[in-house]
């Protein structure tokens, strides 16, 4: 863990709030972030873990500029994002990228890999004349295990699989040379199989290229397997943080114990499921003025206070933190 | 547990018509299911197994074909049962979950309508009130209350949906149950609640059921045996602690190393290496051959057969051929 060194991202507070057309919601806006707050290192994963709709993505494309921001900091090597000049977030764009779920609508069906890999590299002029462009894209195929490469720079989207799909788009990343990269469930889409393969592919480029990643992933397995540091969601919250195997082996916000208890495990065959403990299974919409801590209407040991307010971060170790009334002195 | 097959299936293939081509999809797959037993079919996308599945009820249509094979349930032919047989036989004796059941219900009519619409069809002596009764019963059993019974199904969220759907396959208490990808759409947590909810039904009622999935360390926690398709073959089949633990056939053993383990020891794991086979151009000998490590010249020429390796573990690999029946 580099902890000490100076991280690449560094989020403070973010909040963002959807408009709400009503319907769902009284309130004109939900909350799809509420006080997120975390760091990404660089050779370093952090995973963001949570159901659907906790705001996983939601982090994903507010950092890369697809959403902007409510309130809160944004700094990127010290430089708050949201201030960028449109030159500055060319630049910005070429360090911080993303690689999507689907891999298939992610590549355009009448382009050429060659042509996808070209574009980035002509764009942040990586390049400078053709044959050095070929080259390029040649030991960048080879580089994600796309071999031949001569021959697979030649194909289009249809002619590879989901898992070659997920390959070219880690390529174009690479290709760029990002600092960041920010995979929002990059292996959910893909075949077993196939999945490890991609995983391993991005383990070798956090090591190799000391690339800062954030995995949005909703299994725990992967996020154990790959990142090094873990983030528990959960309806727009940060509500628990840290080393990943901690996190795994001694989870202490009731919400990340029932997700954890949740996870299919061969190894738990046999043994005594311990019974789930959910109050109610709605979960609520959150939004500007809603209070208190967003798990309370399904945990089992809510307090009145948890109602009021939302605790505030209570470090369990040196790098576990978790926002729970049960821990702390308060 | 009866060791009395409920449903056996004998050689059976299922093709695709695709211009001139015929893609076999299932090729000759053999196996049972138990009376009260849960069966687990893994395999990867494309593999056939909701091919299979379809073709169990006979629910598949052109361009699928079943070239050969038989499904005997208890004794009988499913696939020479006429119209009437198949009506009968369909969700009374065996009812079918599909992949993301929950977007099967029609968004516009009411869950209760839904719901008694199966039972007045199949039952259609009973009285009103006893029809309604049934499917309040029904959405009792899987968790939900009933006096949620007139919602329509956006009303629902997709956990209850897939609830509702559990308690329209269960509403004429088949003997079997086909659940193809029940909780993949799911979030975990209701996953888990949905599997918990389907172990207490079978422990109530001794369905057996046929769970397809690709997520072994699901089937892990809930079924006594498990097949393994790799490209429209059956590669193995064994009791679920073998299949998990001892894995035999190559293909087993790569899509058992692809899981990473949540506990345990963290390791480095590969995968397997290469892609899914095309089934527009299928190899001579096995089909896994071309990303085999443990690949030999016979593997190339010839496609080797289902054996017993020892009794309740079958396999279909060129390493086990020796000393086997």
């Amino acid at each position: 863990m580099s902890s000490l060194a100076k991280p690449v991202f560094s989020v403070k507070r973010l909040v963002k709030d959807f408009p709400s057309s009503g319907g769902i919601s009284k309130e004109r806006t939900i909350r799809a972030l509420n006080d997120v707050s975390f760091e990404l290192h660089a050779g370093e994963a952090l995973a963001v873990v949570g159901e659907s709709g906790s705001g996983k993505s939601t982090i994903a494309r507010v950092l890369c500029k697809l959403h902007p921001k409510t309130s809160g900091e944004l700094l990127f090597n010290d430089t708050e994002i949201s201030d960028l000049s449109k030159n500055e977030i060319k630049g910005y764009r070429e360090q911080v990228q993303m690689i999507f779920q689907d891999p298939y609508g992610s590549l355009n069906p009448v382009h050429t890999i060659y042509h996808h890999l070209a574009r980035p590299l002509k764009i942040h002029k990586k390049v400078n004349n053709k044959k050095e462009l070929t080259d390029k894209i040649h030991s960048l195929l080879e580089e994600v295990g796309l071999v031949p490469a001569a021959e697979t720079a030649k194909k289009y989207p249809f002619e590879l699989s989901g898992g070659q799909r997920q390959r070219v788009c880690i390529a174009k990343t690479l290709a760029i040379g990002a600092d960041v990269v920010l995979a929002d469930e990059p292996t959910s889409a893909l075949d077993v199989s196939i999945r490890l393969g991609i995983l391993n592919l991005m383990q070798k480029m956090k090591q190799e290229h000391n690339v800062a990643f954030m995995y949005i992933t909703h299994d725990l397995a992967t996020a154990r397997y790959f990142a090094e540091r873990t983030a528990v969601m959960y309806v727009g919250h940060m509500v628990e943080w840290g080393e990943t195997e901690d996190i795994i082996k001694a989870p202490k916000h009731p919400y990340t114990q029932l997700l954890i208890s949740a996870v299919p495990d061969p190894l738990k065959r046999n043994k005594d499921a311990k019974p789930l403990h959910v109050k109610n299974k709605d979960i609520p919409i959150w939004s500007a003025a809603s209070k208190g801590c967003p798990f309370v209407s399904r945990c089992g040991e809510a307090m009145d206070k948890c109602s009021q307010n939302m605790p505030e971060i209570t470090k369990i170790s040196e790098k576990h933190f978790v926002r729970c009334y049960l821990y702390g002195d308060s | 547990m009866g060791e009395e097959p409920l449903l056996d299936i004998r050689g059976l293939s299922v093709e695709y018509l695709v211009g001139d081509t015929r893609l076999r999809a299932v090729d000759k797959v053999s196996f049972s299911i138990n009376k009260g037993e849960t069966v687990g079919l893994a395999g990867e996308s494309g593999c056939g197994k909701s091919t299979l599945a379809f073709a169990l009820a006979k629910l598949h249509k052109p361009p699928a074909l079943i070239v050969e094979g038989e499904v005997l349930y208890e004794g009988k032919d499913v696939l020479s049962f006429d119209d009437e047989e198949l009506r009968r036989f369909r969700w009374k004796e065996t009812s079918v979950v599909f992949q993301s059941a929950m977007n099967c219900l029609n968004p516009v009519i009411s869950i209760k309508d839904q719901m008694t619409d199966v039972i007045r069809a199949h039952h259609p002596e009973m009285k009103s009130a006893e029809v309604l009764d049934r499917a309040r019963e029904l959405l009792q059993i899987v968790g939900i209350h009933p006096d949620r019974l007139n919602q329509y199904p956006h009303q629902f969220s997709g956990g209850m949906r897939q609830r509702a759907v559990l308690a329209i396959a269960l509403a004429l208490k088949p003997r079997l149950i086909i659940m193809d990808e029940p909780t993949t759409a799911l979030d975990v947590v209701v996953e888990r609640e949905i599997m918990d909810q389907l172990a207490e039904l079978k422990e109530q009622f001794g369905f057996s059921v046929l769970l397809i999935s690709h997520d072994l360390s699901l089937m892990g926690e809930i079924t006594d045996r498990i097949a393994v398709m790799y490209a429209g073959k059956l590669v193995e089949i064994a009791p679920t602690e073998d299949v998990l633990f001892k894995p035999q056939h190559p293909y087993t053993q790569g899509l058992v190393n692809s899981f990473p383990h949540l506990f345990g020891e963290k390791k480095e794991l590969t995968g397997i290496p290469g892609n899914p086979l095309s089934l527009y151009s299928p190899p001579k000998g096995c089909y896994f051959a071309e990303r085999c490590g443990q690949r030999m010249s016979l593997c190339e020429s010839v496609d080797p057969k289902l054996v017993t390796i020892h009794p309740g573990h079958k396999t279909k690999c060129h390493l086990f051929a020796q000393g086997a029946s």
